[in-house]
C-alpha cells in the first residue's frame, strides 16, 4: 500500500487509539505520544496528536487538569469523560466490525 | 523561543471563538513546556507555527454547530440526543451565538438561548463567559447555584406531601406526583458530580426553570381541585405566568455567579 494511504488510514483510527490509551490511565501529552509510539503503525508526531487532543477536549470527550511536576513546570493531564468512554465503546464495536469485514474481503481478493 | 511560537500560533487562531482559542493556547503552552523539557524545538516537533495554527484551527472548527438541530421535519428542528449530550446542552447557554431562539435540547421545536438573551439584556458581553471566568467561580457559588433547583423542588415535594391527606378526593394524585417529579428529577440531575463549572451551572439553571414550572403545575392542579368556581378562577393561567419567572430563575442562576467571578478577575487587573 502506498505510504500516504497508510497515513490516512492511521489518522482515522488515531482518535480511537488515543481514547483507548486514556481509558487505561490519565496521561500528559508526551506520555500519550509514547503510548501510541509503542505500536509502530500508530506512532504519531506532536503536530498530529496535539490538535487531536484539542479537538477531544473541545468536544467534551476528555477533560484536563494541571498537576505539579517535580523539578519542572506543571503538566496538563488528560483523562476520559463519561462521553469519551461511551465514544470509545461505540468506536471499539465499529472498529471490530470493520476489521472483521476488511479481513474477510481482503482474504477473498488475495 | 517557546513564547514566540505560542504568539505566532495565537495570531493564526483569531478566527476561532475566544473560549476555544484560549483553551487551545493554554494546552499548547503546557505541551510546549513538555517539548522544552525533552529538548525538542517546537518548530521541528510541530512544524511552522502558521501551518500548525491552521491545523489546530481546522481541528477545532466544527462543521455542524451545536445550535444546528440533529434533523429537520417539515422545517421544524428535531433533537433526540437530549440534555445528556454536552454539545446539545450548550444550546441553552451560548453567549457567542447571537441567536436567541435555537432548536430545543430534546424534541421538536425551539427554545431560548439564555446566553444570547443575557447579552441582549446587557447583563454580559459575548466573550465574558470564558473558561477563565468559569474557573474563577468559587465552589460555594457553584453549590449555591446547584442548591436553587433542589430547594425549590424540595419545598414543592415537602409541601405536597404534608398536605396530601387534606387534598380533595377529586384531586388527580398521579398527575400531582408527575408534576412534582418534573422538578425533582432535574434537580437531582443537577447535583450529579461534574468536572466543568460551566456544565454545573447550565445543569443548575435548566433545573431551576423546571423546578419553577413544577411548582406552578402542582399549585394549579391543587387549586383547580379545590376551587368551587372553575369558570371564574382561571387557574390554568398560572403555568403561563410562571414561564417568565422560570426564565428569570434560569438567567439569575447563570449570570449572578459569572458576574461575581468577572468582578473578582477585573479587581485583580485594576
Amino acid at each position: 500500500m502506498p505510504m500516504d494511504k497508510a497515513i490516512q488510514l492511521r489518522k482515522g483510527v488515531l482518535e480511537l487509539a488515543t481514547l483507548a490509551v486514556l481509558a487505561r490511565e490519565e496521561c500528559y501529552s508526551i506520555e500519550i505520544i509514547e503510548h501510541l509510539g509503542a505500536h509502530p503503525a500508530l506512532a504519531a508526531t506532536p503536530g498530529t496528536v496535539y490538535p487531536l487532543l484539542a479537538r477531544l477536549d473541545k468536544t467534551g470527550l476528555v477533560t484536563t487538569r494541571w498537576v505539579e511536576a517535580p523539578g519542572g513546570p506543571p503538566r496538563k493531564y488528560y483523562r476520559l469523560t463519561g462521553e469519551g468512554r461511551a465514544m470509545l465503546t461505540g468506536g471499539t464495536m465499529a472498529w471490530a466490525a470493520l476489521s472483521e469485514a476488511m479481513t474477510e474481503i481482503l482474504e477473498k481478493s488475495a | 523561543m517557546t513564547s514566540n511560537y505560542l504568539e505566532a500560533v495565537r495570531a493564526g487562531l483569531m478566527s476561532l471563538k475566544p473560549a476555544d482559542r484560549e483553551r487551545a493556547l493554554e494546552a499548547l503552552a503546557a505541551q510546549l513546556a513538555e517539548l522544552g523539557e525533552a529538548n525538542l524545538d517546537p518548530a521541528v516537533a510541530l512544524g511552522d507555527a502558521g501551518d500548525y495554527a491552521a491545523q489546530l484551527s481546522a481541528a477545532l472548527t466544527d462543521p455542524p454547530q451545536p445550535a444546528d438541530p440533529q434533523w429537520r421535519v417539515l422545517g421544524l428542528p428535531v433533537e433526540t440526543r437530549g440534555p445528556g449530550s454536552a454539545e446539545v446542552r450548550t444550546r441553552a447557554w451560548d453567549p457567542l451565538n447571537p441567536r436567541i431562539i435555537v432548536p430545543r435540547i430534546f424534541g421538536l421545536g425551539w427554545r431560548l438561548n439564555y446566553g444570547a438573551l443575557a447579552v441582549r439584556l446587557g447583563l454580559l458581553r459575548p466573550d465574558d463567559a470564558s473558561p477563565e471566568v468559569f474557573e474563577a467561580i468559587s465552589e460555594v457559588e457553584l453549590r449555591v447555584a446547584q442548591a436553587v433547583p433542589a430547594v425549590i423542588a424540595g419545598i414543592t415535594s415537602i409541601t405536597l406531601a404534608a398536605s396530601w391527606r387534606k387534598l380533595p378526593r377529586k384531586a388527580p394524585k398521579a398527575t400531582l406526583i408527575l408534576q412534582a417529579a418534573l422538578g425533582a428529577i432535574p434537580a437531582a440531575w443537577a447535583q450529579l458530580p461534574q468536572e466543568h463549572p460551566e456544565d454545573r451551572l447550565i445543569r443548575a439553571a435548566l433545573s431551576s426553570s423546571m423546578a419553577v414550572l413544577s411548582v406552578a403545575a402542582v399549585a394549579t392542579t391543587v387549586a383547580q381541585a379545590q376551587t368551587k368556581n372553575p369558570q371564574q378562577d382561571r387557574w390554568e393561567l398560572l403555568p403561563l405566568a410562571a414561564v417568565p419567572v422560570a426564565g428569570a430563575a434560569t438567567l439569575a442562576t447563570l449570570v449572578v455567579p459569572i458576574r461575581r467571578a468577572l468582578s473578582r478577575i477585573w479587581s485583580k487587573h485594576v
